[in-house]
């Protein structure tokens, strides 16, 4: 029997990841981090309502519960820097920062120095070992809810100390096993949205830095101005809707934030081969046949990998299109995570 | 988790005294009517209900019943309070004064009328932990309508020098009311003496209900009713009263009463311990405020370079319930708003805890705390960054 520390977000994965646990007779505590101020959440995960659904899970499984206060951390982490990478035209991931800097290294460390053994939580996503006894992320089970692409940053210690019992099971055997146990949150719909964003993302980012909000000249790839945007903040890179432009299609190429400009082109994004990572993780040494993930969901693509000092860069074996600067690229040797980074250039 | 179960969170409630549950017991099956009714089972509602609040008249040293309201609990009384007396003294709006240090129950409402137009000054207390009488002097005015000033902080649990405050309010036309939840029935409270013209108290901090609470009114004290209804209590609460919790309250408040001496002399030896042992056996440690006058039953210490949530969580785990901050309805945790006006920098005040102690608090108790808490704050410093980061890592 272990004593086990349970991330709950109130929905119900984790809760059905609780209930796993505590069905193996392990000593089971749930913890909900509130990662946004009182009567700010738009409802989602950890937000108030989540944390009372956690509990009221705890309850039924007769675990004991704490709410965690990490809404300075999950700030400074997530939320600042995710606008600060947006109002500078990149497309962040906010997710895995706060998988990265908040859920499994703040809360990893208050685990472990309450004495926990592990840190579990619901995720779809596997820890196998190897021949040496290494442990690695690989990809969950269903592949169809594989969330090994949010954790790729976990490095091999905290991968020692977590522990997700979904790995090996499907959303609909999740949804099935909350119902047979009688769960609270059985049915609570699935979260897709960004946890701390109440609408939408571009108002969001304007409201806290407005500079990103500034209109200013939309241009053509040889510069020709075609048109005017409302705030870079307002576009993502690959958009194709809602450019009010004339003479389409169109869709948003690149986002020049130091001068304010938004630069389409015509047709669809010019597929590119090599992306060179920044901040980026590796494992193995040398170079490397790897699939890479180009973005969440996204179907894995044959490339090479190269790590040396300290960088990363994929090269695609076939062009592929919709690469986004901020965007996390993932690296998988079959169902194992490697590597991966945040897109710095592509070419 | 370890068999013990030590409660040391008494400012954040109290447990039902058992004699309290007698004395309501007969209010929900025997005599059950409506006060309102004039038939005799309502006569027997109206009877117990208006004998309990002859006993809250007496106990307070109020003149006259129609001075007691019954309430839903502290929050609601400090509400209408706020509320109710600056909108009908002042309905085309003016100033109020609350110290920065109050309870939310009176914070929020003065937020609240705030946006409503009028002029709301937060009065920084003293960082020895009180409201300094001349301090109040200086940000009176002429239109300022009413003071609140807390009796006693419920996370420092310092005094405030009421009496002194309510004449220098009195002195410039202000009305003034004190949140008295804290300290009824344990420090000796006469609204006479303090010279106050209301004061909110709860049921749940004597050893009484939760959902019960009373508000003094001094006669000719202006008025606006927050609920509105069938016109009981005096018209200023309207809603079919409830006599079991009132009678529940009354007999709480009888009871501090009687044990008023002998407790606060008990628990403030052990109080005494609890923060001598902590000061002693840790390093590092010191007491939140100064100020002398205090209830005798909240310590409240800084323990340096440890976060409050940790010490909780590991003391939970041995058995011992104490708080950081205050409780809040989240059950999550805040940097404490009454620390950081009393010039307690933030990283500090996420390191405190307060021990508040009660009628069931033996000095076994005590002792177990003593023993138990200092291993805890010595384990989480040496995983603590901070705590490196502030005094080096020197732990023994």
């Amino acid at each position: 029997m272990a004593s086990l520390w349970v991330a709950m977000s109130g929905g119900v994965d984790s809760s059905v990841a609780a209930a796993r646990l505590v069905r193996q007779g392990h000593s089971v505590t749930g913890v909900t981090m509130q990662v946004l101020p009182e009567g700010e959440d738009p409802g989602r995960c950890c937000s108030t309502d989540a944390v009372r659904a956690a509990r009221r899970v705890c309850d039924h499984l007769g675990i004991e519960h704490y709410t965690l206060n990490m809404r300075d951390v999950f700030e400074s982490e997530v939320v600042a820097p995710f606008v600060r990478e947006y109002a500078a035209g990149r497309t962040p991931n906010p997710c895995i920062a706060c998988n990265d800097r908040v859920k499994f290294a703040i809360l990893l460390a208050r685990a472990r120095t309450h004495g926990a053994d592990s840190l579990a939580s619901g995720h779809y996503a596997r820890i196998v070992a190897d021949e040496t006894g290494s442990l690695w992320l690989h990809r969950g089970r269903d592949v169809s809810k594989d969330q090994s692409y949010f954790l790729y940053r976990l490095d091999e210690p905290a991968i020692r100390f977590v522990c997700f019992p979904l790995g090996d099971v499907t959303k609909a055997e999740v949804r099935e096993e909350a119902r047979a146990l009688g769960l609270p949150t059985a049915e609570r719909p699935e979260s897709q949205e960004i946890c701390f964003i109440p609408d939408d993302v571009g108002s969001f980012v304007v409201n806290r830095a407005p500079v990103a909000g500034e209109s200013g000249p939309i241009v053509d790839e040889k510069g020709i101005h075609v048109g005017t945007h409302d705030g870079i903040a307002r576009y993502t890179i690959g958009q194709r809707k809602g450019l009010g432009l004339s003479g389409g299609p169109w869709y948003v190429a690149r986002i020049r934030a130091d001068e304010n400009i938004v630069v389409v082109c015509h047709g669809t994004p010019a597929p590119i081969t090599t992306i060179e990572l920044e901040d980026a993780v590796w494992r193995p040494e040398g170079h490397e046949r790897i699939e890479a993930v180009i973005r969440y969901r996204a179907t894995s693509v044959p490339a090479q990998a190269r790590w040396s000092g300290g960088r990363l860069t994929v090269e695609l074996d076939s062009p592929a299109g919709g690469v986004a600067c901020g965007q996390a690229v993932v690296c998988y040797v079959g169902d194992r995570v490697v590597g991966g980074g945040v897109v710095g250039a592509t070419r | 988790m370890e068999d013990r179960d030590v409660y040391l969170d008494y400012a954040a409630t109290t447990p039902v005294d058992e004699r309290v549950v007698e004395a309501m017991l007969p209010y929900y099956s025997e005599v059950w009517g409506n006060p309102n009714s004039l038939y005799r089972r309502g006569r027997e509602a109206y009877t117990a209900l208006e004998s309990a609040r002859e006993r809250v008249v007496s106990a307070i040293g109020a003149s006259h019943p129609n001075e007691i309201i019954f309430t839903a609990g502290g929050t609601e009384s400090d509400n209408a309070a706020l509320i109710g007396i600056v909108t009908r003294a002042k309905p085309a709006g003016g100033h109020v004064i609350v110290s920065a240090f109050e309870h939310h129950a009176v914070l929020e409402p003065a937020h609240f009328l705030e946006k409503s137009g009028y002029e709301v000054t937060y009065l920084a207390p003293r960082p020895e932990g009180y409201i300094e009488p001349d301090d109040l002097r200086v940000v009176l005015r002429d239109d300022t309508v009413l003071v609140s000033v807390m009796h006693g902080n419920n996370e420092i649990g310092t005094l405030q020098p009421i009496r002194a405050l309510a004449e220098v309010a009195h002195d410039r036309g202000a009305l003034f009311h004190t949140d008295a939840s804290q300290t009824l029935g344990k420090v000796p409270f006469d609204v006479a003496e303090l010279g106050v013209d209301a004061a909110s108290f709860s049921g749940h901090k004597i050893y009484g209900p939760k959902g019960v609470g009373a508000l003094y009114l001094k006669r000719g004290t202006p008025f606006a009713p927050m609920v509105r209804g069938g016109g009981q209590e005096f018209k200023k609460r309207s809603g079919t009263q409830n006599v079991a919790g009132a009678a529940g309250f009354a007999t709480a408040l009888d009871l501090m009463l009687a044990e008023l001496p002998a407790e606060s002399e008990r628990l403030a030896e052990l109080r005494n311990r609890v923060v001598e042992g902590i000061t002693s056996i840790i390093e590092n440690t010191v007491e939140s405020a100064t100020h002398p006058a205090r209830l005798p039953n909240i310590a409240h210490l800084i323990i340096k370079g440890v976060e409050g949530e940790a010490m909780l969580l590991q003391l939970d785990a041995k058995g011992i319930a104490i708080s950081t901050g205050s409780a809040c309805s989240s059950g999550s945790l805040e940097p404490s708003h009454v620390l950081l006006s009393i010039g307690c920098p933030a990283e500090l005040a996420h390191g405190s805890v307060r021990v508040s102690l009660g009628r069931y608090t033996s000095a076994d108790d005590v002792e177990y705390f003593l023993e138990v808490f200092p291993p805890i704050v010595e384990r989480l410093r040496a995983m603590s960054p901070l705590y490196e980061k502030m005094f080096g890592s020197t732990i023994k």
